[in-house]
Parts: structure tokens; sequence; C-alpha cells
């Protein structure tokens, strides 16, 4: 992999590609040639770190080609999203804004509309950069992600996979082929909110997903999680946040107490006061959004 | 305001088919055989002596054609500003030294992008980097590093001279890194300020911003050596500048530089003067013998091609109880980064465009442009004027608060009339201030706004624009060609960047030949088939070359009614012009068509086919320029103004604010194409919501941090407000059936406006642009963070 | 290494041979000389560059043109027919919806991207077809009124 100081040239180096047809194929390119290839599906941030001379690597693997990676499938272990599933297919997915509905409203948050076409959720999470919107949506619905090599497959949770700013737990030789989701339990709402650095259609500044669970009564909450992005070198779960909450009753003093642990559990490097502030703000209005969402449909159907 | 026939109508451009199916071409679509690309190796230090470059490894790639430095080019210098005073300062390509991240350090032409890319990674280029400096207070101080720390020695005669003006250029020595300096002062302003009731000293500080046009920048460059003609196909807003610029730099006989006609993709004054690439790619042509097109990436286009200019302002106004502005001090530091840019120019715009606002007795404007090692400003969209509105419409708020009067009201009081003559012999023929802020208030609801809450705040803000200066070529020229057809072909040298000249001069030589839209082939932007033209960025589109094409029609008109006269044996007062014929009035029967005519004139007047020749100057009475540093002289024969209303919402959890409304009372004179008008102001109130919101260029040691659509944000279509649009119904007699300009005054007034908005509802003023979600939570009080970034 | 590869460009099909770094916006205006499709970042962020890939819009500065391969791409070039104006490409010149016509194409096939899929949508979401196209002259607003009025039209004349 070469960096370079000529980035500002916006051009794209050199590289060698292949299309397999096979994820097995595709696998045992990426065990022959290892840290030298680079997986290429959406392209949307590949291509454009290569554009930059971020990275230049000498192979490239387009799996767009790979027939039938691209599915949405629910069933009774709920949902499992193909690698080349994209953006737009997830966010418009009837079954995934019915029942994840946090994770569509994140995809559909993401880029713009032509970006949505092309990327991937699978890319989404293997650039596992701070402020990927799609991250904490699945670190709340606790996903497993589906990693292949030539020597197999593992089935990682997805706490497991972020190691620090764009490293993650996938190997040189492996390929993420399918991301799992396992249906929300019975009485759960969840939503996802954000705040945009500057402009309405932008990086996030911070993004917060949150899925909570009330008891029969409706009163207590008897679990809950939230999922952080782009405040902290990876994205996280405010797991002290969590904590606060888990097992008592959802009174506003208590989210926005809760809130505001979650703002202290932020490291942001750059806007840190504005984005603690408005890790505060909109943890609260998750939390009271994601609750609502729950009260709305006394009678137990699952829907987010 | 007068009905017309083709002039005043909401006619549908006539660029717009072939920019509708793509067919319009821009200048990085001419592809020309056997054409080089080229690439720029750029500085990656703000400052640095160059010790050695080493050329060779990329000379041997296969695919390189030439590599050139420096010191093949020569201290060849150039400049937006090249005057006695302030002989040009720039380089194509640095010799000794780098003053900027992002400078010109060699540069490659090859046969594709790739190559030309693979061959700036083989070049070795050994820095010795130096103390820099980035803040210009900093380089103001004793011992701060210099910029400029030789002196400039102009090599050859100066723009100006060439230009005319019997005065040689002169060495430039910066002292303190001061580039350039201006002092401008009527009545006495000490006098002014002891008979003040109320004096206030308010600063104020605006950013660099970029002028994001969505076409990146782009030369293709044909050098011929046997006929030793150059052609060129270049973004731009003037040809004239360029061609002089490319024949001076490359020693080439100006009528041999050929700027040829293309569309350009949006250029807000940010592509003006000559730029290195464009130099560089016709040196690399010359040198190759093969057309080279250097294209820059949007990278590029945000770190080295100019920016907006950043200002510290220092206003301090003396006003009487009633609100009468009596004195007004405004002290200035321009820093314009590593090299001059037209930091002289602005300053003197900054207070040119002011100058006609406000009747204020006694005023000084002192100036001060300071080098420092950071990318160069040029003029962007009202050049100095956004930056000093900011500044002098903010604080008249805060006054109007102190004193308890309406800001509106306060206004009102102070500003100028049609008739008045401003301290520098300019006279105001047409002025729609006092209307324009009335029908503001009027359609805003202003006065039961003005009390806010809710989170709300309505807020006002003044602007004025010139109307064309002298500036080279000084004048404008047209040429109407009448057909044998009935149609008439128009020659003129404005050229088309979106801003609708093709169209507008379309129809005022229709207009004053009595002919349809459709009847007028136009000519537009080519150097070679087009008379001197003073281009688009001096304002003077439809003031001066706009009255040029109107001469020149009525010129033709003329001939056309003599050799009438002559056929049908009348009076040319008894004749009149309907439909492309000339008819006899009291027998409207009596008649012959436009094409018969020339044809006729042809046989009976020795082959004349009728041309018809006009032309303008911006100020008929003056030579050449006023005085930058003093601001006398006569400066421009009309002023557009803008009054703008900015309706805003602030969300005190965010910080956000939400500009739900702009409205712009615009005094443009006679619209030429009602259409164009509203797509300028509409344009300039998102503009102005970019400036006075989301846009800054953050640079850090140097280096700018935010050079990519990514980070530099520009309002997308969320950000766009609802725009009302009124007219004030103003006419200026001088102007082209009453009309002026109206391309660049607006934004300034709508930055005002929204600034004083977000005040309004939030009770408390941040003094620096953009106003971000932070300044305002700690406006507030509500969290930490700087007030100014 | 040169790879031959055939792609189908509003209904015509080409082959040429060219390197895999090659995206389809460079395929577009350097090879096949379809200089319409406009490049203004080339890292995805303006929407000049947009095209239609079956239908979809898309960034061809992102694309690799090996990639595009087996699908329909539609460019400005292709919007109109038979020298007639598409209804949105005649809209556009009627509302003042164009200063420069830089962002033009990208929004063109923005729009009709959305129509083909959406034949009435709300200003909302006609606002959020174009989000991702970039416009520095026209302030958008012109650019709104003619996709509604082309939408309102088509409604009517079902």
């Amino acid at each position: 992999m070469v960096t370079s100081t000529l980035g500002y040239l916006l051009t794209l180096p050199r590289f060698n590609y292949s299309a397999p047809s096979t994820v097995e194929e595709a696998c045992s390119l990426l065990s022959k040639h290892k840290s030298e290839a680079k997986i290429l599906a959406g392209g949307t941030d590949l291509l454009v770190s290569m554009k930059k001379r971020k990275i230049s690597p000498r192979y490239l693997i387009g799996i767009k080609a790979i027939p039938g990676l691209d599915y949405i499938q629910f069933d009774q272990d709920g949902l499992k999203i193909g690698a080349l599933a994209t953006l737009r297919s997830i966010a418009s997915s009837p079954v995934v804004k019915d029942k994840f509905g946090l994770l569509a409203a994140a995809c559909r948050k993401i880029g713009t509309p032509q970006v949505r076409n092309m990327a991937t959720l699978a890319g989404n999470v293997c650039q596992a950069g701070p402020s990927q919107d799609g991250i904490p949506p699945l670190l709340v619905l606790e996903a497993r992600l589906k990693l292949v090599s030539t020597r197999g497959q593992r089935i990682i949770p997805i706490d497991q996979f972020f190691k620090g700013p764009f490293q993650s737990a996938l190997e040189d030789n492996e390929l993420l082929t399918e991301i799992q989701i396992p249906t929300p339990p019975v009485r759960s709402g969840g939503c996802y909110r954000w705040a945009t650095k500057i402009t309405a259609i932008d990086e996030t500044l911070v993004g917060v997903a949150v899925l909570i669970k009330s008891d029969p009564a409706g009163k207590l909450c008897e679990d809950v999680r939230i999922g952080l992005c782009s405040v902290a070198p990876s994205p996280i779960r405010a797991r002290q946040a969590e904590e606060l909450l888990r097992g008592r009753r959802v009174k506003d003093e208590l989210v926005k107490q809760a809130a505001q642990v979650a703002a202290g559990e932020t490291s942001p490097r750059s806007r840190a006061d504005y984005r603690r502030c408005m890790t505060l703000l909109l943890v609260e209005r998750a939390l009271h959004e994601a609750w609502r969402n729950i009260k709305n449909f006394p009678s137990g159907r699952q829907l987010l | 305001m007068k009905e017309y026939a083709v002039v005043g109508k909401p006619l549908a451009r006539v660029d717009g088919k072939v920019k509708v199916t793509g067919e319009a071409l821009f200048a990085g679509d001419i592809r020309l055989p056997n054409m080089l690309h080229g690439k720029i190796l750029r500085s990656p230090y703000p400052h640095a002596k160059i010790i050695r470059i080493d050329t060779r490894k990329a000379e041997a790639l296969p695919g390189v054609k030439a590599v050139i430095t420096g010191r093949d080019v020569g201290p060849v210098r150039f400049g937006f500003v090249d005057t006695p005073r302030y002989p040009a300062d720039m380089y194509p390509l640095a010799i000794d030294k780098v003053r900027y991240i992002g400078e010109e350090v060699v540069a490659v032409a090859a046969v594709d992008e790739i190559t030309a890319a693979e061959a700036l990674e083989l070049i070795e280029v050994e820095y010795e980097p130096l103390p820099a400096v980035f803040d210009p207070e900093e380089a103001l101080k004793d011992g701060a590093p210099q910029v400029h720390d030789e002196e400039i020695v102009p090599t050859t005669t100066c723009a100006w001279q060439d230009w005319g003006v019997a005065r040689a250029a002169r060495p430039y020595k910066a002292v303190n890194n001061i580039c350039a300096t201006t002092s401008m002062s009527y009545g006495d302003i000490e006098k002014g300020f002891s008979e003040s009731d109320y004096i206030r000293e308010d600063k104020f500080v605006v950013p660099a911003t970029s002028h994001a046009a969505m076409e990146p920048h782009v030369a293709l460059a044909s050098y011929d050596s046997s006929s030793g003609k150059l052609d060129v196909w270049l973004g731009h807003m003037s040809l004239a500048v360029k061609q002089y610029w490319l024949a001076k730099t490359l020693g080439i006989p100006l009528s041999k530089v050929r700027v040829h006609r293309v569309f350009t993709g949006g250029a807000f004054g940010g592509k003006i003067p000559l730029f290195p690439y464009e130099f560089l790619a016709a040196f690399l042509s010359k040198k190759t013998g093969r057309p080279v097109r250097i294209v820059l990436s949007r990278e590029e286009v945000f770190t080295s091609c100019r920016l907006s200019h950043r200002m510290i302002i220092d206003v301090k106004t003396g006003v009487k109880s009633d609100g009468r502005i009596v004195a007004q001090h405004v002290k200035l530091i321009n820093d314009p980064g590593a090299y001059r840019g037209s930091s002289p120019v602005v300053m003197f715009l900054a207070h040119a465009f002011r100058n006609p606002i406000y009747n204020i007795p006694n005023w000084k404007h002192e100036g001060i442009g300071v080098y420092t090692n950071k990318a160069v400003c040029n003029p962007k969209r009202g050049h100095g004027s956004p930056q000093m509105s900011f500044a002098v419409e903010s604080q008249l708020d805060l006054i109007a608060e102190h004193l308890g009067i309406d800001p509106a009201e306060l206004r009102l009081r102070n500003v100028r009339k049609t008739g008045d003559v401003l301290p520098n012999g300019d006279k105001l023929d047409s002025c729609g201030l006092s209307i324009g802020i009335r029908r503001a208030i009027e359609a805003t609801g202003w006065k039961e706004k003005r009390g806010g809450g809710n989170n709300r705040g309505i807020g006002m803000g003044l602007a004025a624009m010139f109307s064309g200066a002298a500036y080279y070529p000084f004048a404008s020229a047209a040429i109407a060609r009448l057909n044998p057809d009935g149609t008439a072909t128009l020659f003129t040298g404005q050229s088309e960047f979106g801003q609708g000249s093709d169209t507008a001069m379309s129809q005022i030589a229709a207009e004053e030949l009595g002919l349809t839209l459709d009847d007028i082939i136009l000519v537009s932007a080519d150097s070679e088939l087009c008379p001197i033209d003073i281009g688009g960025f001096l304002s003077g589109g439809v003031f001066v070359s706009g009255e040029a094409v109107r001469r020149a029609a009525a010129d033709a008109k003329r001939q056309l009614l003599n050799i009438a006269s002559e056929i049908l044996e009348t009076e040319v007062d008894e004749l009149e012009i309907n439909n492309g014929h000339v008819i006899v009035k009291a027998k409207p029967e009596r008649g012959a068509s436009f094409g018969e005519l020339v044809k006729y004139n042809i046989q009976k007047h020795n082959g004349d086919s009728i041309i018809g020749k006009g032309f303008c100057k911006p100020v008929p009475e003056i030579e050449f320029y006023p005085s930058l540093s003093k601001g006398t002289g006569r400066f421009t024969a009309a002023y557009g103004f803008t009054m703008a209303v900015a309706e805003v919402e602030v969300d005190p959890e965010t910080g956000k604010v939400k500009v739900h409304r702009i409205t712009i009372a615009d005094d443009c004179g006679q619209p030429i194409n009602p259409l164009n008008v509203h797509g300028q102001l509409l344009s300039q109130a998102v503009m102005g919501v970019g400036d006075a919101l989301l846009e800054e260029v953050v640079t850090e040691e140097g280096r700018i941090v935010n050079p990519s659509f990514e980070d530099y944000k520009i309002p997308g279509v969320h950000e766009v407000p609802e725009f009302i649009h009124i007219s004030t119904e103003t006419v200026e007699p001088k102007g082209p059936f009453g009309g002026k300009e109206v391309g660049e005054c607006a934004r300034a007034a709508v930055i005002a406006a929204i600034a004083n908005a977000v005040t309004n509802a939030i009770g408390t003023r941040i003094y620096s642009l953009p106003i971000t979600p932070e300044k305002v939570l700690k406006a507030i009080g509500k969290t930490g963070g700087s007030g100014f970034s | 290494m040169k790879q031959l590869i055939k792609l189908t460009v509003n209904g015509e099909s080409y082959e040429m041979a060219i390197e895999p770094r090659m995206t389809l916006l460079d395929v577009l205006r350097d090879i096949l000389g379809l200089t319409g499709t406009k490049s203004g970042c080339s890292i995805g962020n303006c929407g000049s560059c947009t095209v239609l890939l079956d239908g979809k819009p898309v960034l061809s500065c992102l694309l690799l043109a090996v990639e595009a391969q087996g699908k329909d791409i539609l460019t400005i070039e292709g919007l109109a027919q038979n020298g007639q104006l598409h209804p949105l490409q005649q809209a556009f010149i009627d509302h003042g919806a164009i200063q420069c016509g830089f962002c033009t194409p990208g929004m063109l096939l923005s729009a009709k991207a959305l129509l083909d899929e959406n034949p009435s949508p709300s200003e909302d979401e006609v606002k959020e077809a174009i989000s991702g196209n970039l416009c520095r002259c026209t302030g958008y607003t012109n650019i709104v009124k003619a996709i509604l009025e082309v939408a309102q039209g088509q409604k009517e004349a079902e």
C-alpha cells in the first residue's frame, strides 16, 4: 500500500482488476494477494480513498457481479442482509422499514440518492470509520457478521468488530458476506437520530441509535441499548447510560440523566463541546422517541 | 415603468436548449488531435526555499513530453494588480521560494493524465522550510517572517503603462509584510465625532470563502509555431484580461492570441485574472508543439485558485440622537495571502461600494493589505462589499438599538436619494434605496415581526454595486450586422458564465431593431470575431456592454431607415419599424422588409451591407481609473442597490439557524429579462445563506483543511429559504432601456440581513462569519467554543 | 493491462479496450465523446457526473467502466428522443432553472429517475431526489418548480 502527497490530484492509481463470479473465487483471490488486495463493492468509500492516494491497492476484487449477494431476507431468526444489498434497497425494504425502522432510517440518511444506489451496508460496516451511520443501529440491534475466507467462515458479534478508527477485525483474507440481525424482542421500540456537521446533506456530527424494551406494564425499562457514532474513535455503546436506565421507571428526569451520562462517555476529537452538547440532546430525544414507539402499540406487536 | 416588446419580457434564455441537452461546450469538453495532458506539482510547505529540483526521472518516463520548472519559465511576473505603485508579484512557477501550500513549482505535459500524475511522483524537490506567518496582525509586527523579503523589480512595463498611463513601473519592497495601503477621507472626522451624540466602535472578522463554481478550472492551449498563433479555450469572465496577460507573459502579439468561445460553468469572480495553469498550458504547448490541456482537481481549485478576501474590520461611527450618521472611521486589515491578489482593489471597493448608500458628511477609510503564507485572495461576487456591509450594517443595528430607533427607520434617515452627488463626483441618476426599504418593510410585516419572540428574528441589510468601471480594455464595443434574410447578427465580446448575458445582449439588440429574439444570431465571446468588451466581472454587462449593443443596433437601424427613406421616398421621421419591416406611418401598406432593404443597399450603395457599430465607456468623462489608494476620481456612472430582509428562526438547543424567508427589493433599473434578474437575486439569496451561516475556508498552519465539497459545504436544496423579489421600479436614464447592474449587489445585503435577523432572534450579536451553531450557543450562554473561529 | 469491455449507452452498444482504472465518467467523456456528463469534483460530492444505470441515478466518477457492463446507461445525450426535448428539459428552460448549465445534466437525470419511479412526488420528495446534485448558480427553487410542473402535467395527462 502506498500513500502519496499528491492526493490533491484526485486520480485513480493503476491497479489490477478481477471480477470473480463466486464468493469462493473472491476469497481465494484475497488469500492470494492479502493486504495488497481490496474488495470493491459500492466503491463510494474505496475509490475515493484511492483517488485521494490514501491507499493504492495493487489488486481490486470487484464483487458486484457475484449473483445472489444482494438479498434482504426475513424469517423467524431475524433479518439477513447480503453483502451487496445497497443502502437504498435496505432503506426502502418494507420489512426493514416495518420491523427494523432505525436501520432503514440510518441507511436513508447516508450520503445522497446516488450514493445510496451504489453503496452497501456491508461496505459501510467494513469501512469501520467513526462516523458510519449504519453502525449504531447494528450495534443496538446486536447484529452479527458472517466473515468468509478460504479457511471457512466465522460469525462474530458486531461489538467485537471495531478495533479503532478504520480498523476492524476483518482479516486480509476475509470477505463480509452477510449481516445477521436478530428480531428485537416484543415491546421494543427504536429510532435513529442524528445531527449533521454543517448542511442537511452532510456527514454525521453525532448519530444516536436507541433500542428500548418496556416491561408488560409499559412503565419500566426492561432493557435499553444506546449506540453512538461520530463521538469516539469508533462507534460505541453508551453502556453506563444503559446501566442507569435498566430496570428503572422511564421518567423525564432519568432520561435526561442518562443522556448526560451518555455524553460523558464520548471522546470526540473535534468540536468536542458541541458534540457532547448534541449527544446529550439527541440521546434524550432518541430515548423518548424510542419509548413512544413502544407505547403506541401496547398490543405487544413489535414495531420500530 | 415603460413597456417594451422584447426587453423586460421573461423570455427563455437563448442558451437553454444546448445546456439541457448536454451539447453546450465548456472548456474541458474540447478535444484537439494530439492533445497532451498537463499536471502541476505544488508546494507542500507554506514557506520554504527551493534548494534543488531534479526532474530527470520524470523526463525519462515514457509518455512524458515536457517537464518545466521556474528556471525554464524565467522571472515572468503577472498578477491581478500590475500598476506603477504595485507591480505584479506572482510567477507562474516558483523560482527561489514557495510562499503558500499549493503554490505551483513544476509542470508536466504527458500523453495522458495518469502518466502526467506518475511523472509528478518522480520529481524530487528539496526544500528548506522557513518560518511562516499566518496571522496578518502577527505579520505586521517587527521580526515577523517576511513573505516577500526581496524587492519586487518589474522586468517589463506594467499593465497600466501598456494601457496608456504615462507612469513607469517602480520596484516594490514590502515592509512589515505590507502589500498595499489605502487612505481615503472626506470632510473632517474629528469634527464629526466631536459633534456626535453617540459614538461606538466595533470590530468584525470575515474569513475567506470559496467561489465553488461547479465547473473546476481548466485551460486548453494550442500554439502553432509556424503562424505564431496561440488558441486557448478557458473558463473565464473576460476575454480581454486573459488575452492581454497571455500575450504579455508569453511574448506573443495580442492579435495572435485567440480566446475561443466556450460556456463557463459559473465564475462568481473566481475566474478573472490569468492563472498559472493557463500560462503553463500555453507555455507547454509552445514547448511541445502540441495542444496541452490542464484540468485542475476540485482540491486544487479550493487551495490554489484564489479565495475571497479575509478581513478584520474596525468601524467607529458617530451619530446624532436622531440617528443621522455624522462621522465614520473604518480601519481595515486585509489578508490576501502570499501574493497581493486584488488587495488594493478590494480595499478601495470596500469603501466605494458603501459610499452610495448612506450620506455621511465626514469619513475616513484606511486599509492595509498584509502578506501571509496562505492561499491568495481575489474578487468574489461583491468584492469587498459583503465583508464591509456585514460590518457596517451590523453596527448600524447596534446603534439603532442603543438609540431606541427602528433599524429600518434609522436607515431611511441616512440613505442617499436620486440626484445625490458622491464625494468622488459620481451622481446617482437613479437610486431606489428609500422606496426599496419601504416596500420591503411593507411586504414582510417588518414592524410586527421586529418584536421577535418564539426564537424568531427579522433583519435588514443594504448594499450597493457599480455598473462597470474603467479597467482594461476600458470600453465595450459591439457590431450589429443586418442579414439579407431579415435577421441580424450581433457580435459582442461579453461572455456567458451563467448570468444570462447572451440572452440579455440579444434582447437589447432585438428591442432596438424592432425584431424578435429569434431573429438575433449571436456571435459572442470570441476574441478574434468580437470587438473589445469589459467582460462580466465589472458588473457592467448590461450598463456598458448592453449599451454598446444598443448603440450598434441603433446605428444599423439608422442606416436602415435612411435607405428605406430613399426607396420609399419618404422622410425618415415619417417611417416606423414594425415586425421586421420599415413602413410609412401614414400608409402602413407601404413598406419594405429588412431583408429587402439590405439587398437594395448592397446594390445601390456600392456593396454596403448595413453594419452597425456601437461603443460605450463605463464613465464617459474619464480616462483610465480612479485612485485606488486615495479614492478620488469618478468611479462608475450608475449604481445598483439591494435592500434585503431576512427572517430566521434559531433553535436555542442546537444553535442552528434556519432562514425561513429572504425578501429582496432590488434596484437594477429596467430589468432586461425578469427571469434572469430573478435568477440572479435568488442565486445571491442562497449564496448569502452560505456566507452567513455555512462557509469558511479553514486553514491550519497554512494548510486548507476543508478543500472538498465533503468538508466545505455550500447550500444544497434543503438550505434554500422562501424567496420574495420586489422591484423598486426605478429607471436608470443612462442605461440601455434604463437597465443597470444586478449580478453581484444582493449577496452582501443578504449576508447583513441574516446577521441582523439572528441578532434580533437571540438578542445578542456575533461579530464574525459564518454564524455557526457553536457561536450562537456561546452567544446565548449555553456552551463553550469560541465566538471567533 | 487493458480489458475489452462492452457498454450500452443510450441504447447503443460500444466496445472498447480500457484500463480497469477508467471510470465510467472517463469513458463517456474521453472515449465516447459524450461530454454532456460533467466532472465537478471526481470524488462523488457534487452530483455533476450523475448518469442513470438501469434507471437509477449513480455517480459515474465512482463507478469503474468495467463494472458498468451489462447495464443500461442513460446519459443526458439520451434524454431527448428523435430531436424532441423531454418534458423535463423543456420545463427547465421555461422555469429559468438553468444558469451556467454545468449541474443541469445531472439534475435532469436525477429528476427523470424520480418521475419514472414516482410520477406524483411531493415537493419534499423532489428535493430529496436532487439533494445529491449541487448547484451554485440557480438557488434550486426554479429547478424544484420545473420538476413539480412536469409531475403535475403527467398527472393531468393521465
